[in-house]
């Protein structure tokens, strides 16, 4: 606190900069750990009920290994048609496994290792399939399932963005994203990832001693465990007879945990989530490691009114008036262990339809229904959730693959409003022929005027929207009243408010004493909340950092990325992207000085080892490059970038055969690495094969296809007669 | 433990039934008190512990009810002692089997069976007796929730002759809220709902009533 004061009192005088204080150690649990996860099994012989109607759930059945009573899709030998790739799916001796042959090149076999979903959503329920990987991750297959319309899909919008597109012969096998397998499964920030959802406890993390990543999960269902946490203590208590005598019984009891305590539980998954730190396990404290606020910025995922823009989960139910001004959870009207539905006050439901969802609480709609809902009673319009959760397709997903998800910000159906946010209304659901005008007018003549739309995320996204346009790194002046404003939401009860307005001020003002100041005090206090904002601030910094290395603005990136680390230090991702951005900024020596400090931090980057031989080779230093590149490998063995950039300094000086090799090791491993394709096409052309260079173009330009140079190429060899 | 029907009634109007407490391990017995102080309206009217309304008996406090009498009153009070001024809470059957065990090993019950009768004598009530029965124990008589109750209640009862608060609520606002009571609308817990307790009308009645104490109309 002293030297605070100190800082303090120099900087009201003008006399020097206000230094930030550090952040606080952090005492991080050291459980649960993985081995404190026992599965499902285990709590079946003392819970026979729950673990019954657990087995029979949607959670139960989520996933799990290839078998009759787990696939849905059809391995059955017929051939899914690509325009260029024809792919066979096949099952025998319990094996099941994609073929996928392609002209030119030797069939590739990709053994199916786990399922993912059952196809149990009425919405649109997909099942998609997992393979294990030479290096230890777990990586989706591009080819997915859907239940209702029967067919093979795969997902576009990484490549052609068309969105979920029934796979057809007008379809390249390089249109599907996860081709080649790229998306793994947990929290593994080299690679796509969906996060450590489709599962239970999956822990992916990279082996220094092994050189390869290690996957483990507990199951591909979702068990108990996900919910309530590791069992290890619980059965021990059991075990014990100690569980008699405590009121510690190992586990944290789920039943009493008020609303957002519980909700927490059920968007470990039911949501869209930024991750701060990687290693969440169920039962740490998910605010740690997630971020539910920052995914708003740059993809927008959800409307003002808290409903989805692109793509997302149920989280949305928070922005409802249900949660807000009300205490509803999930477990409200979903049983967690049956899935089945319930009124709040446990009555068991028939359907996803039943009213009682509803009138459990609001009791005067069942009093004379046909007055409320103005359609003849039991009829579907008639239905509370018609009304006020309807299923919305996913925008991001198309229209060629049904994937709706019941909208749980349950709104009120307002036809213009809906439509000029680009949602189908309720009404019109049912009413196609309808226009909006004129449901609008049917509305209000049964209800009168309607409330508006909640402008409940208004806020956030304001802030976000604020954030991202308007402000940049030490802006000569900001106006006093958007500088009171940021400091009032500064103390806003929301982290990712509050830690969005903090980050808005760091950046923009950072450097004027008065704000800094200000800054240095809510830091000072931030007390048991520093991790979790001061996670949000530097991740919010960052993610403007990166927009300005994408948008070739270097020197912005840089006092962005060095406000993040002012925040925290020594985060080796951000001291990794600085060292880009001072690459691109063409000052190699503080490039490969600030790559020295994130391998400091974290020696387990391959990624850092290969930009610091790229900024080498940048200063003349070929030799030191290729050693940085082989370090690269020695800490990774399968890292396609390494391989890369060995063949391409070989190429340059000429060793075409020399190249070779790694450059085809580096399209192994990454089929989808389209500059190495095209790097090996010229090795062949050295080497006098132009049939191979000619293959390795076409198979760069499928996932580069703008490339001219590449394109012009091809032809020139198509016309000499070299590349049929 | 559970529920034992002994013998049935003349001419199959009541049920003689007997409720063995289960033996609650610490946790459960926890578990239970959370419910009572987070959750359940009961103290709103009784207290626990200290904690709690001075309406109703002592949770705690010794008494020669038996067990199947503190059961049948948590699960039916109406049915159990019709005219009771204590409403019926929807419960699981396990959340009222852990409840009353909990509550039987706190005032030390004996056990005994009771006559339950297999269906609710339906009173006349007109809306007067039921505000002062149900709602003036907490409300105040006059709706200005300065009952002598309000004090043990960590949130003031709403002011139903406020008419700048009420006429911000509609009639199905109010309604719900009598119905539902207030875990569940993210009000207070020590507000029961009523909704299994009165009938629709009497309900509407009770609005009827806050409307004409507040001397104002709902918003729509």
């Amino acid at each position: 606190m002293r030297w605070f004061a100190l800082a303090l009192l120099l900087g009201c005088k003008g006399e020097g900069r206000v230094s930030f204080p550090p952040p606080r150690a952090v005492a991080r649990a050291a459980e649960p750990r993985f081995a404190d996860f026992l599965g499902a099994e285990a709590c079946a012989s003392c819970h026979p009920g729950q673990y019954a109607a657990w087995r029979r759930s949607t959670h139960g059945r989520a996933g799990g290994r290839p078998g009759p009573s787990v696939v849905i899709a059809p391995f059955n030998g017929i051939p899914i048609r690509f325009a260029d790739a024809v792919v066979t799916p096949s099952a025998a001796g319990g094996q099941y496994r994609f073929t996928v042959a392609r002209e030119g090149s030797p069939a590739a076999v990709l053994r199916v290792d786990g399922v993912i979903g059952g196809g149990h959503m009425a919405g649109g329920g997909t099942q998609g399939f997992v393979s294990r990987s030479g290096d230890g991750t777990v990586r989706f297959l591009p080819f997915e399932f859907v239940r209702r319309e029967g067919v093979w899909f795969c997902n576009t919008n990484s490549r052609s963005k068309r969105g979920w597109i029934p796979i057809t012969r007008a379809v390249r096998l390089a249109e599907c994203g996860d081709w080649p397998p790229v998306r793994v499964l947990g929290d593994v920030t080299r690679y796509a990832n969906c996060q450590s959802c489709h599962g239970s406890q999956i822990v992916a993390v990279f082996d220094t001693a092994q050189r390869r990543y290690d996957t483990r999960l507990t199951a591909l269902s979702v068990n108990c465990e996900s919910c309530h946490g590791p069992g290890r203590r619980h059965v021990e208590l059991a075990r014990s007879g100690e569980i008699r005598r405590s009121s510690d019984i190992g586990m944290r009891p789920l039943a009493t945990l008020g609303k957002d305590a519980s909700l927490e539980v059920c968007y470990q998954c039911h949501s869209l989530k930024d991750v701060l730190e990687t290693g969440y396990l169920p039962g740490r404290p998910l605010a740690d490691y997630y971020s539910l606020g920052l995914p708003q910025l740059g993809d927008h995922p959800l409307l003002p009114d808290g409903r989805v823009r692109t793509f997302a989960y149920q989280e949305t139910q928070r922005y409802s008036d249900c949660y807000r001004n009300g205490a509803m959870k999930c477990v409200d009207c979903h049983d967690p262990h049956s899935q089945g539905y319930r009124d709040v006050n446990g009555a068991v439901l028939p359907d996803r339809s039943s009213d009682g969802q509803c009138t459990s609480c609001h009791q005067s709609k069942a009093e004379r229904p046909e007055a409320h809902t103005h359609h003849r009673a039991n009829s579907t319009g008639s239905r509370c959730v018609a009304c006020h959760m309807p299923y919305l397709q996913e925008p991001e997903v198309g229209h060629a693959i049904r994937y709706a998800r019941s909208d749980h910000t349950i709104p009120i159906p307002r036809p213009v409003a809906d439509e000029a946010e680009g949602v189908t209304s309720a009404c019109r659901q049912c009413h196609v022929g309808e226009t909006p005008d004129g449901l609008e007018a049917q509305v209000h003549a049964w209800y009168g005027s309607v409330k508006p739309p909640s402008a409940v995320l208004g806020q956030f996204v304001g802030l976000a929207q604020f954030f991202e346009d308007s402000l940049a790194p030490d802006m000569p002046s900001l106006s006093g009243e958007i500088v009171r404003r940021l400091e009032q939401l500064g103390h806003n009860e929301d982290v990712d408010v509050r830690a969005l307005a903090l980050a808005g001020l760091h950046l923009a003002r950072g450097e004027d004493p008065a704000v800094r100041r200000f800054l240095a005090r809510e830091l000072e206090g931030l007390g048991a909340r520093d991790d979790a904002i001061r996670k949000r601030w530097s991740v919010a910094l960052g993610f403007v950092a990166d927009g300005y290395r994408q948008r070739r603005q270097p020197a912005q990136a840089i006092a962005t990325y060095r406000k993040a680390l002012e925040i925290r230090p020594n985060v080796a991702r951000v001291l990794l992207n600085l060292g880009l951005a001072y690459a691109d900024d063409g000052n190699f020596a503080a490039a490969i000085e600030t790559y020295r400090q994130s391998l400091a931090a974290d020696p387990a980057q391959p990624l850092a080892y290969v930009n610091w031989g790229i900024a080498l080779e940048a200063l003349g230093d070929t030799a030191g490059g290729v050693a940085e590149f082989r370090r690269a490998i020695a800490v990774d063995p399968n890292e396609p970038l390494a391989y890369f950039n060995i063949g391409v300094v070989g190429l340059a000086r000429g060793f075409g055969r020399e190249a070779m090799e790694p450059l085809a090791r580096a399209v192994a491993l990454d089929g989808g690495l389209a500059p190495a394709h095209f790097a090996l096409a010229q090795t062949y052309l050295l080497a006098g094969d132009p049939h191979a260079a000619a293959r390795e173009l076409r198979l760069g330009l499928d996932f580069d296809p703008a490339n001219a140079a590449a394109r012009q190429l091809l032809e020139q060899l198509e016309r000499a007669g070299g590349g049929q | 433990m559970g529920v034992v029907v002994l013998a049935g009634g003349l001419a199959r109007t009541a049920l003689t039934q007997e409720f063995t407490p289960r033996a609650l391990s610490p946790f459960a017995a926890e578990k239970v008190r959370t419910l009572l102080r987070e959750r359940l309206p009961c103290l709103g009217c009784h207290q626990l512990d200290g904690e709690g309304g001075r309406l109703g008996p002592d949770l705690a406090a010794p008494s020669a009810t038996n067990a199947t009498l503190v059961y049948a009153m948590i699960r039916d009070p109406q049915r159990m002692r019709p005219g009771s001024a204590m409403p019926k809470t929807p419960m699981s059957s396990e959340t009222v089997e852990l409840v009353a065990s909990y509550l039987v090993a706190r005032r030390g019950s004996p056990a005994g069976s009771v006559t339950v009768p297999l269906t609710r004598d339906s009173l006349p009530r007109d809306t007067r007796t039921l505000y002062l029965t149900f709602c003036a124990g907490c409300h105040g008589t006059t709706g200005r929730g300065d009952s002598p109750n309000a004090k043990f209640l960590p949130v003031r009862p709403a002011v139903h002759a406020d008419a700048r608060t009420m006429s911000q609520r509609s009639d199905d606002m109010l309604f719900d809220a009598i119905a539902a009571g207030g875990y569940v609308l993210g009000r207070s817990n020590r507000m029961p709902g009523f909704g299994a307790t009165f009938s629709n009308a009497e309900i509407r009645g009770l609005v009827r009533y806050i409307r004409d104490l507040c001397r104002c109309e709902g918003s729509r």
